[in-house]
Parts: structure tokens; C-alpha cells; sequence
């Protein structure tokens, strides 16, 4: 298996209040051929900034550093912003956790999702561009796609607008997709048509998949394996099927977290954070 | 969640963390340092002017007429014999007025309009923005020149004259601004909290709008300087004898090929300065830009 | 009577030829003191219901009643000052050149009330922060610290019922353990009623007591936590609802 992107020793500060510096990301390894690969981690663990990081879309003041990093061969250290954009929406393609300030709010969602066909296909028409663009839409499950074309992004709903965000992203066809919490406000069963599409897509286009969440269960179900992060640092990888016999106190008081259908209305258990998870952990 | 390393104890303190790291980032861009030199230098020239002087702005000598930079005239001297230098000194005052004026009239009119016709939208929006679209559509200069013509020139009909064709564009900004922010939960949750449109525009709406406004009016601060020096070049600004650059470089336009200091020298000095202001818009927008990212 | 009394509730958005009517002929009734659940498709209409009751969309035919104000014919002030919404998601409800503490006390400034640096002080020691969080930015605090800021300041005009549009689908379970068992410790304390959104079953199954099912605009079921438990539901959509969830 070649391998589609490579990380080693990722680390992310950010400038703190009173001087020095505060490691949001510490030391993250990650090799990935096209594969699906789950990231999930309690909030602030990091799963985002990785994320932002490999496209270096992180914010002004953040400081990323690798010893390596690479994707299909190009070496995202030393790659100029012109090709960072390029590679960006291009053959890398996010969809980013905050789906309404990712959106343009004051673009109607079918002029954007147009503009991302046309600025990978110079040639396509407008027309064809738009035909494309809702046929996008009616895949993502957005009923009445024309209606939904003509709206601003406020005026759709929290799902739909993650939803039109996948679609920008999927129209692009990337070789690598990084999906940050993409079906967090999606019910059941329009999530599991979701991740169908994203299946098929890492099948038939051979791409790679990078897929953060929340849901453990869902990962478990949807990826190949596992990256556990806590406090900035991966502290165990795991087979996705095995991620309910997990070693670490930290994934089992994860999943011990989550309610369940027909569950007792008692109170649910809460994570009690260890000061020993910040330093070990698996460096993978 | 990572814990800062000493809880603040005020509102003040928050601000001023927050200032710091604005001002940590920004000093990371050695271009925005160079601009923001030049501005601070503009400003003390015009606070220090009397002390840094080497002779009086305005006393014609014509024993020393039209003498090349050297020991005794830095710049050289003009046509009546005044000293170049003290004169950009002098000046430097009257450009920074003219640019305060401008400013800290077309801002807040343009910001006030921009914001109420984003806000309420409608046919508020579309009075306003018909209004703001006629005077967009007057090339800049010429309603300036208009606006001169009809009130008489003068340093400050010149800077009400640009004021008048600078505001629009302010208009427009504030108002994307907010129609971006006004459908936002942010702004719902205090509609919710039972806060009249006046307190929401006034507290929540028009704090979104200062960044953008400020690398804007930045910008701005360069053209406002290009186009007050061409009001006193052409003589519909300041009069004579007042050093303001722009006359001063008229002045000197008939020397050009033999005694070239005497516009070359203003001439720099509103290059420097607006090229300055271009540098600070710059590196403003880096840091401002919310769409704008970059990588270390 | 009832907490909350929505009766065939309609909303359409946009006017003219663009107009569309989003919820049809909605009823909902949840006692004081419940907590109720909405579940559905995405794009159903359930916020949009959570919006009209608050005045934020517009156009709207049908009775709303909430803790005895009527919401069209009611005074308005009375009305906020008893319910209050917290929105879906806690990266766009709070504003971002706003300290979490002006944030919590802006609606007590706008409603003129008493003590309220004390008040808001308490209100961030009740939803498990200090006094210091007072002097944060938002995008200093994590999204269920963020999460639980909203829900304070929803709890700043002490309402009597809270309206939770997906309080926990941005958060991750270790936070959203957090949160529901705050919700639920700060209903035991001060009697207060829920109208929850949710598309997790499992979050409406440990909170809620009786649920309603929307699909295409409309209410297609309404059944209680064992009819969920059990699978019991009449509609085929529900059933599907709950079997993908499992
Ligand atoms: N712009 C920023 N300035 C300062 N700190 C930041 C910034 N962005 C992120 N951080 C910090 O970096 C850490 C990791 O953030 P990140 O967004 O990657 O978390 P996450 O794992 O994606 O969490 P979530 O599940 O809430 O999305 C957090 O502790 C956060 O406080
Ligand atoms: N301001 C608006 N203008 C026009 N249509 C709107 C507006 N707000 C919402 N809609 C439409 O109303 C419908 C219902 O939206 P709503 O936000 O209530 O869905 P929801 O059930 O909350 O879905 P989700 O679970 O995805 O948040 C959607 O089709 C949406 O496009
Ligand atoms: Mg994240
Ligand atoms: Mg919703």
C-alpha cells in the first residue's frame, strides 16, 4: 500500500496569554493509504486542527510544525500557497465542522456549489454546472433540490447545510476527503445514506478518507481503523471493529458515556480525566 | 480544553490579552512594521513639527532661492527661499488633518447607513442604497472637484469634498457585514433577550463591522492623501502659502528639469506616507480577513 | 392546561409565488415540568417550530401558548421572560467580540434587572464554570463549555421553559454527558419544562418522557419512551427511526 498522505511528529501552539506557548497538537504520526480512517476524541482533543493543518487553513496565529509531511508526493512543508490552494478543494477536499460559517451567507447554495464545479472544470457550462450541482443535492438526500439551490444559507436548515457542504466538497471528486463531524446533525436515516455515498466514493474513486466524529459507534461501524486522540495527542489506535474492546481507560470511559435507547434516566456516567493520559499513549 | 496560565481578573485584562496577541501577530509581518513606522513618523512629524524645524515655513528668503539639499537647506529651498524640509514638516500636519477630518466623518455616516440598510432591509434598504449607488457612480475626483468649485477651495472644503465621495464604499462594506451577521444565532438569542433593534444594531451588529472598517479606512488613508495633494496641486485645496504637499509640488512644476528637489522632495513625501498606509492596510487584512489564512 | 400548547401550528417561509409553507397543522402539548422530544428528518421542519414559537419566523397561523402567555396576542416581554430558546449550534449562538460574561448578562441589562454581576456569577457556577470564565472570549472556551454558556444565558431571565433546539449534536458524548445531566439536574431544581429537539433517539430516550415524530412538515406520531424502548410505533418512518438506531 503506498501511502496516499503521510504526517510525522505534527505539532500545533498557539500563542498564550501571558507569554510562551500552549501545544494544542502534540507529536501526531499519521500514514494512510486510501483507507478509511477515523478520528474521534473528546472536544479540543485536536481532531479538527490536525485536520486544518494538513490543508494549512489553521488560524494566523496558529504554529504548525512536522518533521514530514507529505501527500502523493508533495510535500505540504514546503509547498507554496499557490499550490496549497490548488491541492485545497482540489485533490483535497474538507468539509469543515461549522457548516453555516464555512458557507458564504450572503450566496445563494446553488451559486456556490457551482462555482466549486466550475473552478475545477473551466469548460463546463453554467448550465451543465447547475444541472450537476442539483444532482448533487437530490444525492445528498436534499429534497427539492431546485428550491434548495435558490436559498441563502440561513435558510436552510442545520442538516441541510452540512449537507450542502459535503456536496461543494464531493463535486470536486478529491482524492483525499477529510470529513470533520459531517453528519452530526443529520437523523439516522439520512446519515446512513450519507455514509453510503462516502463509501462508494472511497471504492469506486479510490480515495481516501479521513472522518471525524464524535459518534464511536458510528466510526466503529463506518471506518478501518481508529486514531484515539486526547490533550493534542493520538493515545491509542485500533482496529474499527475492535473499538468497543478498547484498551485505554480514556475510549473505554468514552463509549461508557454515550445514553442508550430504552437506557436507565439516571445520571450518565462522566469522563474523570487522569493527568497520566496527557503524557503517554501510542506514538503509532 | 487547555486552561490559560493565569485565570484574568477583568474585563480590561481579557481586552488587553487579546490586544497583545493582535499585536504579537502583527508584529510577525515585517511589511505591516515598515507601514505602521511610517504612520507613527507622519504622526510625530506633525506633533513635533515647531522643534524638529531647521528655519520658519513661511519667511521667504531670496537670498537663498531655489539652493539644491545640502548643509544649510536638507531638501534645498523653493522658489522664495523657504526650506524644503520644515515645509514637509509643516505639511505633514495638514495632511493628517485633512485625513482625520475624512475619516471621522465619512466612516461613522457610511457605517451608520451601511448597517441600518443591511439591518431592517426593505425598502430602507433600497432608499439608502439607491442614494449610496448615485454617488458611487460619480467618478471620485470630479465630484470632489464639483463639490470644491461650488463651496470654494480650502483645506476643509477639501477634506468635506472627499468626505462626500468616500463614505459609499463604507456603505457597501457595512451593509455585506450585515447582512452576513444579522440572521446569525448570536444575534437571534439577544432579539430573544427582548433588546430593541437601536441596542442590537448599536452593541451587537456594528462591532462586527469594525474590522473590516478598519482595514478599509487604512487603505483609504492612502488614496485620501493622494486625492487632497491633487486638490492642492491643481489649487482647489490648501492655498498658498500653506505647505501642503500637493501646492508645494505645484509650485515647484515649473523647475522641474533644473531644480527637480523642489516637487521631487513633496512628491516623496506622499509617496512614503500613502505607501506607508497601503503596507498597514495590508497587514491588517492578514490578521483582520477572516477569510484570509496562511501557514508558518 | 398545559405548559406548552401548540395547535395546528403552520409556518411558511418567503412571500408571493416564492412562499412555502414548511410545518402543516402541527400539535404539540407537554405538561409543566415534562420534558417533551422532537425527532424527525433533517429538514422537517422541527426547528422551525422551536423558531415560530419564539417570534423568529414570521409567518405563522395556529395557536402558541406557553406558560399561560399567548405568543401572538401576549406581551412580548412577558412572554421572553418565561420562555427562552437555546439554539442548535454553540459555535454561532454566541457572539464573538462579546466576553462570556457580558453575554450572560446583556439579557438581564436589556430587561433592567437587579444584581446582575452577583446573578451572573451564579448562573456560570450553575452550569459547572467559575466566576473567571467571566473574562473569556468565546473561541477561548470548547463547544460544550460554549454549549453550556448558551444554555445560562437562556437561564438568565428565569424562564420557566426552556425550547433546546439539538443542545447536544455539536458535542462530543463525554461533553454531551455533561449537559444532559446538567439539563436535567437544573429541571429537577427549578421546575422547569423542555421542549427538546434532537435526531439522537438515544438522547431523547434518557431525557424525555413522551416524544413526537415529524417527517415532510408534519407531526406523523406521537409516543411515549416505552413505545421507543420497545419499538412499538405505529408509523413504518418511526420504526425505521428507531431500528437504524440501535
Ligand atoms: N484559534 C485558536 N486559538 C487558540 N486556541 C485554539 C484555536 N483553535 C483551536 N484552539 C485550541 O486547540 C485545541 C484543539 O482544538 P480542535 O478544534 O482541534 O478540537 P477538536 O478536537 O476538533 O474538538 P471539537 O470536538 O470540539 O471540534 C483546543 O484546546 C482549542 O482551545
Ligand atoms: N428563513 C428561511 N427561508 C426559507 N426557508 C426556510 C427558512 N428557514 C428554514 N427554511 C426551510 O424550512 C425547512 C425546515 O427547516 P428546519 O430548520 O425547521 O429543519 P429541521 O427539522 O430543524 O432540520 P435539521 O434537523 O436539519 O436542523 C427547510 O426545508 C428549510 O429550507
Ligand atoms: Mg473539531
Ligand atoms: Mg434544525
Amino acid at each position: 500500500m503506498s501511502a496516499l498522505l503521510t504526517i510525522e511528529d505534527l505539532t500545533v501552539a498557539f500563542p498564550r496569554d501571558g507569554g510562551g506557548e500552549e501545544l494544542a497538537v502534540r507529536g501526531v504520526n499519521l500514514t494512510m493509504g486510501r483507507e478509511k480512517v477515523g478520528i474521534v476524541g473528546e472536544s479540543g482533543s485536536g481532531k479538527s486542527l490536525t485536520a486544518r493543518c494538513i490543508l494549512g487553513v489553521q488560524a494566523v496565529h496558529a504554529r504548525c510544525t512536522a518533521r514530514a509531511m507529505r501527500f502523493d508526493g508533495v510535500d505540504l512543508l514546503t509547498a507554496t500557497p499557490r499550490q496549497m490552494r490548488s491541492l485545497r478543494g482540489g485533490r483535497i477536499g474538507m468539509v469543515m465542522q461549522d457548516p453555516r460559517h464555512a458557507l458564504d451567507p450572503v450566496q445563494r447554495i446553488g451559486d456556490q456549489i457551482v462555482e466549486a464545479i466550475r473552478l475545477g472544470d473551466r469548460k463546463i457550462s453554467r448550465r451543465d454546472a447547475w444541472a450537476k450541482a442539483r444532482n448533487m443535492l437530490e444525492s445528498v438526500e436534499i429534497r427539492e433540490p431546485d428550491r434548495v439551490m435558490r436559498l441563502y444559507p440561513h435558510e436552510v436548515s442545520g442538516g441541510m447545510g452540512q449537507r450542502v457542504m459535503i456536496a461543494i466538497v464531493f463535486v470536486r471528486e478529491p482524492d483525499l476527503l477529510i470529513a470533520d463531524e459531517v453528519t452530526s446533525a443529520l437523523d439516522v436515516t439520512v446519515s446512513a445514506r450519507i455514509l453510503e455515498l462516502l463509501d462508494e466514493m472511497v471504492t469506486r474513486r479510490n480515495m481516501g478518507l479521513i472522518f471525524i466524529s464524535h459518534d464511536l459507534n458510528l466510526v466503529s461501524r463506518f471506518c478501518d481503523r481508529v486514531l484515539v486522540m486526547y490533550a493534542g495527542r493520538v493515545v491509542e489506535e485500533i482496529a474499527a471493529a475492535d473499538l468497543h474492546n478498547a484498551q485505554h481507560p480514556y475510549t473505554q470511559g468514552l463509549l461508557a458515556c454515550m445514553p442508550q435507547i430504552g437506557g436507565p434516566q439516571e445520571p450518565l456516567p462522566v469522563l474523570q480525566r487522569q493527568e497520566s493520559w496527557r503524557e503517554e499513549g501510542a506514538g503509532a | 480544553m487547555s486552561e490559560t496560565a493565569a485565570p484574568r481578573a477583568s474585563a480590561l485584562q481579557a481586552r488587553l490579552a487579546e490586544l497583545s496577541r493582535f499585536a504579537r501577530a502583527f508584529r510577525r509581518n515585517p511589511l505591516g512594521m515598515v507601514g505602521l513606522f511610517i504612520g507613527l513618523l507622519l504622526i510625530l512629524a506633525a506633533i513635533f513639527a515647531p522643534w524638529l524645524a531647521t528655519h520658519d515655513p513661511y519667511a521667504p528668503d531670496f537670498g537663498g532661492r531655489l539652493t539644491p539639499p545640502g548643509a544649510e537647506y536638507w531638501l534645498g529651498s523653493d522658489e522664495l527661499g523657504r526650506d524644503i524640509y520644515t515645509r514637509i514638516l509643516y505639511g505633514s500636519r495638514i495632511t493628517l488633518f485633512i485625513v482625520a477630518l475624512v475619516i471621522f466623518t465619512s466612516a461613522p455616516i457610511g457605517l451608520f447607513m451601511g448597517v441600518i440598510s443591511g439591518y431592517f432591509g426593505g425598502w430602507i434598504d433600497a432608499v439608502l442604497m439607491r442614494i449610496t449607488d448615485v454617488f458611487l457612480a460619480v467618478p471620485k475626483l470630479l465630484l470632489a472637484l464639483a463639490f470644491v468649485a461650488v463651496l470654494g477651495p480650502g483645506i476643509v472644503n477639501a477634506a468635506l469634498a472627499i468626505t462626500l465621495t468616500a463614505w459609499p464604499p463604507y456603505a457597501r462594506l457595512a451593509r455585506a457585514e450585515t447582512l452576513a451577521v444579522r440572521n446569525a444565532d448570536y444575534i437571534n438569542a439577544i432579539r430573544l433577550a427582548g433588546a430593541s433593534p437601536i441596542r442590537i444594531i448599536a452593541r451587537h451588529v456594528v462591532p462586527m463591522c469594525t474590522s473590516s472598517m478598519l482595514v478599509r479606512v487604512t487603505f483609504d488613508m492612502a488614496g485620501i492623501i493622494l486625492i487632497a495633494a491633487g486638490l492642492g496641486f491643481i489649487g482647489l485645496g490648501a492655498q498658498p502659502p500653506l505647505p501642503e504637499w500637493g501646492a508645494m509640488i505645484a509650485s515647484g512644476r515649473r523647475f522641474i528639469f533644473d531644480q527637480w528637489w523642489v516637487a521631487a522632495m513633496p512628491g516623496a513625501a506622499i509617496f512614503l506616507v500613502s505607501l506607508g498606509f497601503n503596507l498597514l492596510g495590508d497587514a491588517l487584512r492578514d490578521l483582520l480577513d477572516p477569510h484570509a489564512v496562511r501557514r508558518t | 392546561m398545559s405548559e406548552i400548547e401548540i395547535e395546528g401550528l403552520s409556518v411558511s417561509y418567503g412571500e408571493g409565488r416564492g412562499q412555502r409553507q414548511v410545518v402543516q397543522g402541527a400539535d404539540i402539548a407537554v405538561e409543566k415540568g415534562e420534558c417533551f422530544g422532537l425527532v424527525g428528518e433533517s429538514g422537517s421542519g422541527k426547528s422551525t417550530i422551536l423558531r415560530a414559537a419564539m417570534g423568529l419566523a414570521p409567518q405563522w397561523q395556529g395557536r402558541i401558548e406557553i406558560a399561560g402567555v399567548d405568543a401572538r396576542k401576549g406581551p412580548r416581554p412577558a412572554f421572553l421572560r418565561k420562555v427562552q430558546m437555546v439554539f442548535q449550534d454553540p459555535y454561532a449562538s454566541l457572539h464573538p467580540r462579546l466576553l462570556i460574561g457580558e453575554a450572560i448578562a446583556e439579557p438581564m441589562r436589556v430587561n433592567r434587572l437587579p444584581r446582575v454581576a452577583e446573578r451572573t456569577v451564579e448562573l456560570l457556577e450553575a452550569i459547572g464554570l467559575t466566576a473567571a470564565h467571566r473574562y473569556r472570549y468565546p473561541h477561548e472556551l470548547s463547544g460544550g463549555q460554549r454549549q453550556r454558556v448558551a444554555i445560562a444565558r437562556a437561564l438568565a431571565l428565569d424562564p420557566e421553559v426552556l425550547l433546546l433546539d439539538e443542545p447536544t449534536s455539536a458535542l462530543d458524548v463525554s461533553i454531551q454527558a455533561e449537559v444532559l445531566n446538567l439539563l436535567n439536574k437544573l429541571r429537577a431544581e427549578r421546575g422547569l419544562t423542555y421542549l427538546i429537539v434532537s435526531h439522537d433517539l438515544a438522547v431523547i430516550s434518557h431525557m424525555c418522557s413522551r416524544l413526537a415524530v415529524m417527517k415532510e412538515g408534519r407531526i406523523v406520531e406521537t409516543l411515549g419512551r416505552e413505545e421507543l424502548t420497545t419499538g412499538a410505533a405505529a408509523e413504518a418512518y418511526t420504526r425505521d427511526l428507531i431500528a437504524a438506531s440501535r
